[in-house]
C-alpha cells in the first residue's frame, strides 16, 4: 500500500473512523512534505551561512571596496651639471572594463569610443567582447594611453553615457636629448599583461608607464615613488560612494646623470663622422678616478620618446631591421674579439709577474712557427706585420705582435734568428744588444702561459659584467685550457696562449669592459664599477643618496709598471700605431686593436676586422679614460676618432694650457729617434 | 461516464445537512470558524515582506526613512488581498465545485490569452498590462487549476485506480503547464505540475502509476533536454550548475545571491545594513532574490522566522483539511498548502543555489500584485471550507 490508499478503501467517502484515520494519515504526510521542504532548505542556509560564512564574508568585502591607485610623480632626471633631460607631459589613459559594459551596449559604447579615438568600432567591440568572455573580465583594456585633455574632457562629460569606460590622468615622459641619450635613459612604455600580473601587488595600474630600458627601467623604483592609496566603497555599478581611507604618494626620486651632455653630443657627431663603411660604432667616457660615465654613445641610436606613445609600425620595423641594431646599445650589450688593444693587460701582466722587464729585447723576424703538440708534422705560422727588435715601449708602440706572442705563449721551439735572415741594420742591433748582455743568442724564453694571463684578464674586470646601472650588460668572456677542455674536448695548445696575448681567440670583451681596464691602468691599479647615476636627489632638489665611488678590487701591480705601460701607450700615440690619436694640445696615450673577426675570409689570409681604440688623458696626471669601436673598421682609423674624442673632452672641461701638450710625433722610424722621444716623457 | 451526470447533485459525501439538503446549499457562513491564526500568519508574512523591500528599496543616496513606491505596492496589494480572502472566505466553497470546470476554462483562455495580447518583458510573455500593474497570468492560473483539479479527482476519485483516469487527471494539469511553458516559464509550469502530483497523491492516487510514469518521464529527459528547453533556460541551468563560466551574465545574479546569503551568517549584517543589498550587487532585489536580502541583513535566524511563519501557515492549513466537511474542500485546501510550500522552496532554494533561477516570487514576501492577491484569495478559499463545514 505504501504511501497511498488502496483503492479497496476509498478515501474520500463519507465521515467514519476508517475515513478519519485515512486523512489523518495523509495530511501527516502533507505536512511531513511541507516540513521536509523547509528542512532541506535549512540544511543548505546552515551551510552557507555557518560553515562558509567567513568565506563570503570575505567575498562580499572584496565586492564593495575598491582601492584606486594613485600615482606618484616621476622623478627628472639631470645631466651632470643639472640640465634637465626629461619632461613629464600630463596625458590620460583612456581603458574599458569589459565587466562593467553592460550586456548589449558594447556595440554603442564602442561606437562613441571609436569616433573619439579614430580606431575602428568593430576592434574595440571585439576587445570588448573577448575581454567579456576573458578569465578576467575586470581587467581593464587600454585603448589610447596618450590622450590630450580635449579629448579626455569630453569623454568625462559622456561617463555616465559610457560604464565601463575609464578615464585617467598619467603622466607621459619626453625626453629633451632625443636620440642623443636613447641608450642610456631608455624609455617608459605601456606595461604588458604579463608584466602586470607581476607588478600589480606594488599598485601598478595598467595605464602606468614603466621603465623598460636604460636608466627609466634600471632606477624604475628610485623614480617611480610610491604611489598613494584611495580606498573607497563602490556600489555594483562601480561608482564610488564614500571614500574609507587616504593615503597620499609621495613623488619620486630625481636623479643626476654623470653623462655630461655636451660631451656625450661631441662624441656622437664624431662617431658619425668616423663610421664610414661601418654598420656600428660605439665610444665611451669614463672618469678614472670614480668610474663616473661621462660619455656613452652607441651609433645608430634611436628617439627614446618614439615608444613613448603609440609605436608607430613602420618606425619600429625601421629600427628592428636595421643591420647597425640602432636599439643594442653596443657599449655594454655586445662583445667582440678585443685584438691589439688586449696587450695593455698582457703587458701589465708580463711586467708584474717578472716574465720581462721593460727593457728586454725580443727579436721579431716577422713571423712565429709553432709544432704541433701532437702531431709535429704540422706547423702553423703566425705572421706579423712589423719586425724588428723590440722592448717594452716599441713593442707596445708598434703593437708587435711576434713580443706579445713572447710575453703570453714563451718563444717558441723553433725560430730563425740565422743572421742571413736579417738587414745589416738589425745584424748590428741585435750585435749590440748581445755585447750589452740584455739578449742571448738563444732566444729561450718563458712567457706568463694561459692562466696566469686569464688570472690577469679577469682581475682587470674581463668575463664578468662590468655591474653597471644598466640593464642588458653582456659578461664578455675569457677562455683558459679548463674552459677549452670542457667546450671543445681539446687540449690548450702554445698557438692558443698566442692568441691570447694578442685579444684574439678565446677572449672576447665589450668596449665598457675595455674602458674599466683602460681606467684601472690609469688609476693606478683600481678596478672600478662604471656608473652613468650620480647622486639621488628628492624632489626639492635635496640629495638623498649621494654618489660614492665602487671599487671592484685593487690589482697587485707597481706604480712603476703601470707608469711604463701608460709610456708605451703614450709612446703608441707618438710614434706607433695610435698616431691617428694624436693631437697637439694634450698629451695622451692610447693603444689601437685591430680585431679579426668570423670565419669568412675577405682574400687570401685576411680576415674581416674590427676597429678598437682605448685610451686615457691627460698623460701625466689621467682623469679620463676611453674606449671606441668600430664595426668593420681598424685601429689605426678607430685612433682618429678616439683622439678626437679625447680632444673634445679637453676643450669642454677647459683643460688645455693646464696639461702638458704633447710631444712632437716621431719624424723618422729609427730606434734613436723613437728613444729620443720616449726620454721626453715624464 | 456516470459521474459527469452528478454534476449539478447535491454532494452527498459532504453533505452533513442531512436531509436537508435542496440543491447546493449556500447556507450562512459560520464566522465562529474562521481561523484568526492564518490570517495573523499571513499578514505577519506580509509584513515581515513590506520590511525587506523597504530595505531593498531604500534609496541609496538619500538617508533617513523612505517608504518607496514597492512597499506601498505590496502593502495595496495585501490590503486589497485581504479584502479579496473576506470575499472569498464568505462565498461557499461548493459554489466552486459546480463552477468548477468553468473556472478552470478561465485560467486556460487566460493563459491562451497571454500568449497573445500578454506584454513581453525579458524574452518572455507573461503579463497582461492592466495599465496600473502588470498581472501574471500564471498565477490566477495556478488557483483555478486547483479548482480544477480537486474537482476532477473528487469528481473521480472511485475510478483512480484507473490508468485511463490517473493520466486524465494529469492531462488537467498538463494542459496550463505546456501553456505557461510556451510563454516560456519552465518555472512555474513545473508548479503545476507538482501541484498536480501531490493532490492526486493526497487523493489517493496508485503509487505504482506514479513509478511507471516517473520512469517514464525519465526517460525523456534527453529529449527534452534538446528541444524543448529554451537557450535562456539553457544559460540558467548551465549558471546554475557552474555559475563561474560566466560571471557576468546570468550567473552574476546567482554568485550575489549566494554571497549575499552566505555573507549574512547568523545574525545578518542588520536591517539596511546588508552591503550586497544595498550597494545593489543583488539584482531583482524586491521580486526573485528578496530572501537574499533578508538572509543577508538578518541572517540565518530571521530565515528561521520566515520559515516559522510559514510553517505555522501551513499548519493552520492542514488543520483546515482535517476540518473539511467533504473531499473537495479537503483536495482544495491540500492543493493551497502545496502551492504556498512549493513555490516558497522554489523562490529561496534559487538564492541558495539550490534550484536555477525561475522567477517564481516568495509567498506574501516578493513585492507582490496578482500573486499576492491569488494568495489571500486562496487562503479565503480554506477559510470557506471552514466557515461553511456545517451548511
Amino acid at each position: 500500500m505504501g504511501l497511498f490508499s488502496d483503492r479497496r478503501h476509498p478515501v474520500l467517502m463519507a465521515p467514519g473512523a476508517e475515513d478519519d484515520e485515512s486523512l489523518r494519515i495523509r495530511v501527516w504526510l502533507l505536512g511531513l512534505f511541507a516540513v521536509a521542504l523547509f528542512a532541506v532548505l535549512t540544511v543548505q542556509l546552515v551551510r552557507l551561512q555557518v560553515f562558509r560564512h567567513a568565506e563570503f564574508e570575505a567575498q562580499a568585502t572584496i565586492n564593495r571596496i575598491r582601492n584606486t591607485t594613485l600615482p606618484a610623480e616621476r622623478g627628472l632626471i639631470y645631466d651632470r651639471n643639472g640640465r634637465p633631460l626629461v619632461e613629464n607631459v600630463p596625458a590620460f589613459a583612456i581603458s574599458v572594463v569589459p565587466a562593467d559594459v553592460p550586456d548589449g551596449e558594447e556595440r554603442r559604447i564602442a561606437s562613441v569610443l571609436a569616433q573619439a579615438l579614430g580606431v575602428p568600432a568593430y576592434s574595440i567591440e571585439a576587445q570588448i567582447l573577448e575581454g567579456k568572455r576573458s578569465i578576467d573580465p575586470f581587467f581593464a583594456r587600454l585603448l589610447e594611453g596618450d590622450a590630450d585633455q580635449t579629448l579626455a574632457f569630453e569623454l568625462s562629460a559622456q561617463a555616465s553615457d559610457l560604464p565601463g569606460v575609464e578615464i585617467e590622468a598619467v603622466a607621459n615622459r619626453r625626453y629633451e636629448a632625443g636620440e642623443l641619450l636613447g641608450h642610456i635613459l631608455g624609455y617608459v612604455g605601456p606595461i604588458t599583461e604579463d608584466e602586470f600580473a607581476i607588478l600589480e601587488a606594488d599598485r601598478y595600474r595598467i595605464s602606468d608607464r614603466l621603465g623598460q630600458t636604460g636608466v627609466e627601467a634600471y632606477y624604475e623604483r628610485t623614480l617611480r615613488g610610491v604611489p598613494g592609496q584611495r580606498q573607497s566603497e563602490v556600489n555594483a555599478a562601480g561608482r564610488e560612494l564614500r571614500t574609507l581611507r587616504l593615503e597620499d604618494p609621495t613623488p619620486g626620486n630625481g636623479i643626476q646623470l654623470t653623462i655630461d651632455l655636451e660631451l656625450q653630443a661631441a662624441v656622437h657627431d664624431i662617431l658619425i663622422e668616423s663610421m664610414g663603411g661601418s654598420l656600428f660604432a660605439s665610444a665611451v667616457v669614463v672618469d678614472v678616478h670614480t668610474g663616473e660615465i661621462l660619455a656613452m654613445v652607441s651609433v645608430p641610436t634611436y628617439d627614446p620618446n618614439i615608444f613613448t606613445g603609440e609605436v608607430d609600425e613602420d618606425t619600429l620595423t625601421a629600427l628592428l631591421e636595421d643591420e647597425g641594431r640602432p636599439l643594442v646599445n653596443h657599449v655594454i650589450a655586445d662583445q667582440f674579439a678585443s685584438g691589439s688593444i688586449f696587450k695593455v693587460i698582457t703587458g701589465t701582466a708580463a711586467l708584474s709577474e717578472g716574465v720581462i722587464h721593460p727593457d728586454e729585447v725580443i727579436f721579431s723576424p716577422g713571423v712565429i712557427e709553432v709544432q704541433n703538440e701532437v702531431d709535429p708534422r704540422i706547423v702553423y705560422t703566425f705572421r706579423d706585420t712589423t719586425s724588428g727588435y723590440f722592448d717594452f715601449l716599441r713593442g707596445m708602440a708598434e703593437s708587435s705582435n711576434v713580443y706579445f706572442w713572447y710575453l703570453s705563449g714563451g718563444s717558441p721551439f723553433q725560430i730563425a734568428v740565422a743572421e742571413e735572415l736579417l738587414t745589416p741594420e738589425d745584424i748590428a742591433e741585435q750585435r749590440r744588444l748581445e755585447a750589452a748582455g740584455i739578449i742571448g743568442g738563444s732566444q729561450d724564453f718563458t712567457g706568463l702561459g694561459a692562466e696566469r694571463l686569464a688570472h690577469w684578464a679577469r682581475a682587470f674586470g674581463l668575463d664578468e659584467p662590468t655591474g653597471i646601472d644598466l640593464v642588458g650588460e653582456a659578461a664578455g668572456a675569457v677562455g683558459d685550457p679548463e674552459w677549452k677542455l670542457r667546450t671543445f674536448g681539446e687540449p690548450w695548445g702554445q698557438g692558443d696562449s698566442y692568441n691570447f696575448g694578442i685579444g684574439q681567440g678565446f677572449v672576447s670583451v665589450t668596449p665598457l669592459q675595455m674602458a674599466m681596464v683602460t681606467a684601472a691602468i690609469a688609476n693606478g691599479g683600481q678596478v672600478l664599477q662604471p656608473r652613468v647615476v650620480g647622486d639621488i636627489v628628492d624632489a626639492d632638489g635635496r640629495v638623498v643618496d649621494p654618489f660614492t665611488p665602487r671599487i671592484v678590487r685593487q690589482l697587485d701591480v707597481t706604480p712603476e709598471t703601470l707608469e711604463i705601460v701608460r709610456r708605451g701607450m703614450a709612446m703608441a700615440v707618438l710614434g706607433g700605431t695610435a698616431g691617428n690619436a694624436w693631437f697637439p694640445e694634450m698629451q695622451v696615450g692610447g693603444k689601437t686593436g685591430t680585431a679579426e673577426f668570423g670565419e669568412e675570409r675577405l682574400f687570401k689570409d685576411q680576415f674581416p676586422t674590427h676597429g678598437w681604440f682605448l685610451g686615457f688623458a691627460p698623460y701625466e696626471e689621467p682623469e679620463i679614460a676611453i674606449v671606441v669601436f668600430h664595426e668593420l673598421g681598424s685601429g689605426f682609423l678607430t685612433a682618429e676618432a678616439g683622439g678626437a674624442i679625447m680632444r673634445a673632452w679637453g676643450e669642454i672641461n677647459d683643460v688645455f694650457g693646464s696639461v702638458m701638450p704633447a710631444l712632437g710625433q716621431l719624424p723618422v722610424r729609427t730606434v734613436e729617434a723613437f728613444n729620443e722621444i720616449a726620454r721626453q716623457l715624464p | 461516464m456516470a459521474t459527469r451526470a452528478g454534476i449539478g447533485a447535491p454532494r452527498r459525501s459532504g453533505d452533513r445537512s442531512g436531509g436537508r439538503a435542496t440543491g447546493y446549499n449556500v447556507g450562512a457562513p459560520s464566522w465562529r470558524y474562521f481561523d484568526p491564526i492564518l490570517l495573523v500568519a499571513a499578514l505577519a508574512l506580509t509584513a515581515y515582506g513590506a520590511l525587506m523591500i523597504y530595505s531593498a528599496a531604500l534609496p541609496r543616496d538619500a538617508p533617513g526613512v523612505v517608504i518607496s513606491e514597492p512597499v506601498v505596492r505590496h502593502i495595496a496589494s495585501a490590503a486589497a488581498g485581504a479584502i479579496a480572502m473576506f470575499v472569498a472566505a464568505r462565498v461557499n466553497y461548493r459554489l466552486l465545485d459546480v463552477l468548477g470546470w468553468f473556472a478552470y476554462a478561465f485560467g486556460i483562455l487566460l493563459l491562451m490569452a497571454v500568449l497573445v495580447v500578454g506584454v513581453e518583458q525579458f524574452g518572455s510573455r507573461r503579463w497582461f498590462d492592466l495599465g496600473f500593474t502588470l498581472v501574471q497570468a500564471s498565477e490566477i492560473a495556478k488557483l483555478l487549476t486547483i479548482i480544477g483539479l480537486a474537482k476532477f479527482l473528487t469528481d473521480y476519485r472511485d475510478r483512480l485506480h484507473e490508468p485511463r483516469i490517473f493520466l486524465l487527471s494529469l492531462a488537467v494539469a498538463l494542459a496550463p503547464a505546456l501553456l505557461v511553458f510556451l510563454e516560456p516559464d519552465a518555472g512555474s509550469s513545473s508548479v503545476f505540475l507538482v501541484l498536480w502530483a501531490v493532490m492526486a497523491a493526497f487523493a489517493g492516487a496508485s503509487a505504482k502509476h506514479f513509478l511507471v510514469l516517473g520512469a517514464a518521464l525519465m526517460a525523456l529527459v534527453p529529449a527534452v533536454l534538446v528541444v524543448g528547453v529554451q537557450d535562456y533556460q539553457r544559460d540558467r541551468i548551465a549558471s546554475f550548475f557552474d555559475p563561474e563560466s560566466d560571471p557576468q551574465g546570468s550567473g552574476f545574479n546567482v554568485l550575489q545571491a549566494e554571497l549575499a546569503v552566505g555573507s549574512g551568517g547568523l545574525t545578518g549584517k542588520g536591517f539596511t545594513e546588508g552591503t550586497q543589498t544595498q550597494l545593489d550587487f543583488l539584482r531583482t532585489q524586491t521580486t526573485d532574490f528578496i530572501f537574499s536580502v533578508l538572509a543577508e541583513e538578518l541572517g540565518l535566524a530571521g530565515a528561521m522566522v520566515l520559515f516559522a511563519l510559514f510553517l505555522i501557515l501551513i499548519l493552520r492549513l492542514l488543520r483546515a483539511i482535517t476540518k473539511a466537511p467533504d473531499s473537495f474542500g479537503q483536495l482544495l485546501i491540500a492543493g493551497i498548502v502545496t502551492l504556498i510550500a512549493v513555490q516558497t522552496f522554489i523562490a529561496v532554494a534559487v538564492n541558495i543555489r539550490l534550484l536555477p533561477v525561475t522567477g517564481i516570487p516568495l509567498p506574501f514576501i516578493s513585492v507582490g500584485n496578482a500573486s499576492m492577491l491569488v494568495l489571500f484569495a486562496a487562503l479565503g478559499i480554506a477559510q470557506s471550507v471552514l466557515l461553511h463545514r456545517d451548511t
